[in-house]
């Protein structure tokens, strides 16, 4: 209703030509020397000029004119404008001429298509385009009281409003939420954390490995069959060897599920040998795991280092070895990546010290013996990195596992309740915790030039401050990373060169 | 149609140099003396026009104004009056008032003449446009400098053409048109 009561129209009469204009009164009229009429249309009717006497006055309405007008317009304030302009230019040409009979040297086409035309003292020919005439024939002589006429309604106009066209008005703003600049790092950053703690693992030489071992995971999570209990699995894991691990898979019914259950229950003491192993014999099935004797092995000896301690007691024969979902990460050279990036370290998989060795020792020459692949904190990080399917595999860790995850947890929630992500952090924080065996905090490192910066604000454990539950004997090397979003994960990293 | 005493404040003050000033008394002379001519006007109305715009100040008495208008640089005499801006505007408004006054005989006139145009007519055949014609004419060559070289046709078609202007100023912005044509004029 408030558009309605805005409507305004004014007609205006001077002699033959009568100019109705209908429009919006716009709010700038408030602020305005005179009304502000957008969205207007115009109509201006010129009548013949033997209906009028200059004595007469003019018919209010040119409806109630008897003969039809010679000359009837009509459109928008852009063509309203566009022939005012060229009247008002056209007429002070006409009143500057000292020959009035000449033609003018006045611009004629101002507006680009109207164009008056003068035809001697009193005569003018007003030339229209298509669109703003009524008729078909867009030339009308006008006289000189036409022509004055005609001014003077638009003079009238233009003096009472302003007439905005539609392109001087402003365009309204789309409605385009303008999210934060740091969103869009926040996120990058947060997929990055997620997709990092699955496949860093994997950025070995034998990145050819992926691909199968994606589809590992895919069987992996898709079949609940594949994940038997670790109890299930460990005198498998201990007494069947190597070249006999496939056989000690359940799955008959797929290859891929067949070959996943494989690798679940392989081993732990399946010599790593991918090293010299043809990229073809892995990509030979894409669908498919590799062949077990490769393959197999990193779901069978993935193992956390801080577990190494806890698993101590069981001989190395005997050693509980889970199979995690996300074993396939894993499935890479040890000689090709003697040290994986979140810490994953091979060990032999035949003593018991072995499994014991600290990070530096594990990564012992794989060809030789058996290989165990170590990644100490790889069910913590699936789970502070929100990968859905990889805590699942949690439950098929071992005993030894089950046993070391709290501390690194405990550590994670500790340092969660105390973090805040700065307002204008655009990258995580990102510290590397080197452990002692004793428990206690040996380094921290900050891992970027922000992470320096914060590294004082940021409420971590001082150097030879213990960690909570940590189990000693273990001495690990943690990343810890602050994400701006708000979100703590805790990583095991490569230790120092 | 009556020009609101504000609508001079329209007009640009500016200062102009002496050349354009002098073809602008010329202009604001032969303006008034077209609607003399026309409508029988004199000084009294011109006077009275004066104070209605509040320009008795600069038009205060008949001295006054014969003293303006001889600034013109066509008129006869001697040691003519320098025109300032501010008595040029004033003769603008009073100019385009009285003619909005007498607009419907300029109206008419203006008519006639278009008819007479269009009817292949002499204009001077036609009753009003001849009395004007004969009243311009006998006023130009009485008062103004004596021209050789102008005929009589050359008064008549400049008469006709000071009544059609006299119609553009005697509507809305009359006096915004006849400044701007003057201005123009001496460019």
């Amino acid at each position: 209703m408030a558009a309605i009561a805005s409507l305004t129209t004014r007609e205006y009469s001077s002699g033959s030509c009568t100019l109705r204009i209908t429009g919006q009164l716009s709010p700038l009229s408030q602020v305005a020397d005179k009304p502000v009429l957008v969205r207007s249309r115009f109509n201006l009717q010129l009548l013949p000029e033997h209906e009028f006497a200059p004595s007469t006055p003019r018919p209010p309405s040119p409806s109630a004119a008897a003969s039809p007008p010679c000359l009837e317009l009509s459109g928008k304030a852009e063509q309203f404008s566009a022939l005012a302009a060229t009247v008002n230019h056209y007429v002070q040409g006409r009143l500057t001429l000292a020959n009035p009979t000449g033609q003018s040297s006045f611009p004629k086409d101002l507006s680009g298509e109207i164009l008056l035309q003068p035809l001697g003292l009193t005569r003018h020919r007003l030339i229209l385009p298509p669109e703003l005439g009524s008729k078909p024939e867009n030339t009308v002589d006008l006289s000189a009281l036409e022509l004055v006429d005609l001014a003077e309604v638009l003079d009238l106009a233009d003096a009472d409003f302003y007439f905005p066209t539609e392109a001087a008005l402003p365009q309204k703003p789309a409605a385009k939420p303008r999210l934060p600049i740091w969103i869009g790092s926040a996120a990058a950053v947060g997929i990055a954390a997620i997709l990092g703690s699955q496949w860093l693992p994997l950025q070995t030489p034998l990145t050819h490995l992926p691909t199968a071992t994606r589809e590992a995971d895919v069987a992996l999570e898709d079949s609940p069959e594949i994940e038997p209990p670790s109890q299930h699995q460990t005198p498998k894991l201990e007494s069947v060897p190597a070249t006999e691990a496939p056989e000690s898979s359940e799955s008959p019914d797929s290859a891929t599920v067949g070959e996943n259950r494989r690798e679940v229950s392989a081993p732990s003491r399946q010599p790593v040998t991918p090293v010299d192993r043809p990229p073809s014999a892995d990509h030979s099935s894409n669908t498919t795991l590799p062949p077990p004797a490769t393959t197999d092995r990193p779901f069978a000896i993935r193992e956390t280092a801080p577990q190494a301690p806890a698993a101590a007691p069981v001989p190395p024969s005997q050693s509980v070895l889970s199979a995690p979902t996300a074993a396939p990460e894993t499935a890479q050279s040890p000689t090709a990546t003697p040290r994986t990036n979140d810490g994953a370290t091979y060990s032999s998989p035949t003593s018991a010290p072995e499994a014991e060795m600290d990070t530096a020792e594990s990564f012992a020459e794989p060809s030789s013996s058996p290989q165990r692949l170590r990644l100490p904190e790889t069910a913590n990080n699936t789970e502070t990195a929100g990968a859905a399917p990889q805590q699942r595999s949690t439950d098929q860790l071992s005993d030894s596992t089950d046993a070391v995850l709290p501390w690194q947890e405990q550590f994670r929630q500790q340092l969660q309740g105390s973090w805040t992500p700065f307002p204008e952090q655009s990258e995580p924080l990102r510290y590397r915790l080197s452990i002692n065996s004793d428990g206690t905090v040996r380094s921290i490192e900050p891992l970027s030039e922000l992470s320096q910066q914060y590294q004082e604000s940021i409420a971590l454990p001082a150097p030879g401050s213990p960690l909570f539950q940590y189990p000693e004997g273990a001495a690990s090397t943690l990343e810890v990373q602050f994400l701006p979003a708000g979100e703590v994960v805790v990583m095991p990293a490569a230790p120092d060169p | 149609m009556e020009s609101s005493p504000s609508s001079g404040q329209n007009l640009a003050v500016e200062s102009l140099s002496a050349q354009q000033l002098s073809n602008i008394k010329a202009q604001l002379d032969l303006v008034l003396l077209a609607l003399e001519s026309l409508t029988g006007i004199g000084s009294e109305a011109m006077l009275a026009a004066a104070e209605k715009l509040q320009l008795s100040a600069l038009l205060s008495d008949r001295v006054n104004l014969w003293r303006l208008r001889q600034a013109s640089p066509l008129r006869r005499g001697q040691g003519r009056k320098k025109l300032d801006v501010e008595e040029a505007r004033a003769l603008v408004l009073i100019s385009c008032y009285l003619a909005a006054e007498h607009r419907d005989s300029v109206r008419q006139a203006v008519a006639l003449l278009e008819k007479a145009l269009a009817n292949d007519r002499p204009p001077h055949r036609i009753a009003v446009l001849g009395d004007y014609l004969d009243a311009f004419s006998n006023a130009y060559q009485e008062r103004m400098e004596a021209d050789t070289t102008s005929t009589p046709d050359d008064h008549n078609t400049l008469a006709q053409k000071l009544l059609v202007d006299l119609l553009f100023y005697s509507g809305q912005g009359g006096a915004r048109k006849l400044w701007l044509a003057l201005i123009d004029r001496t460019l």
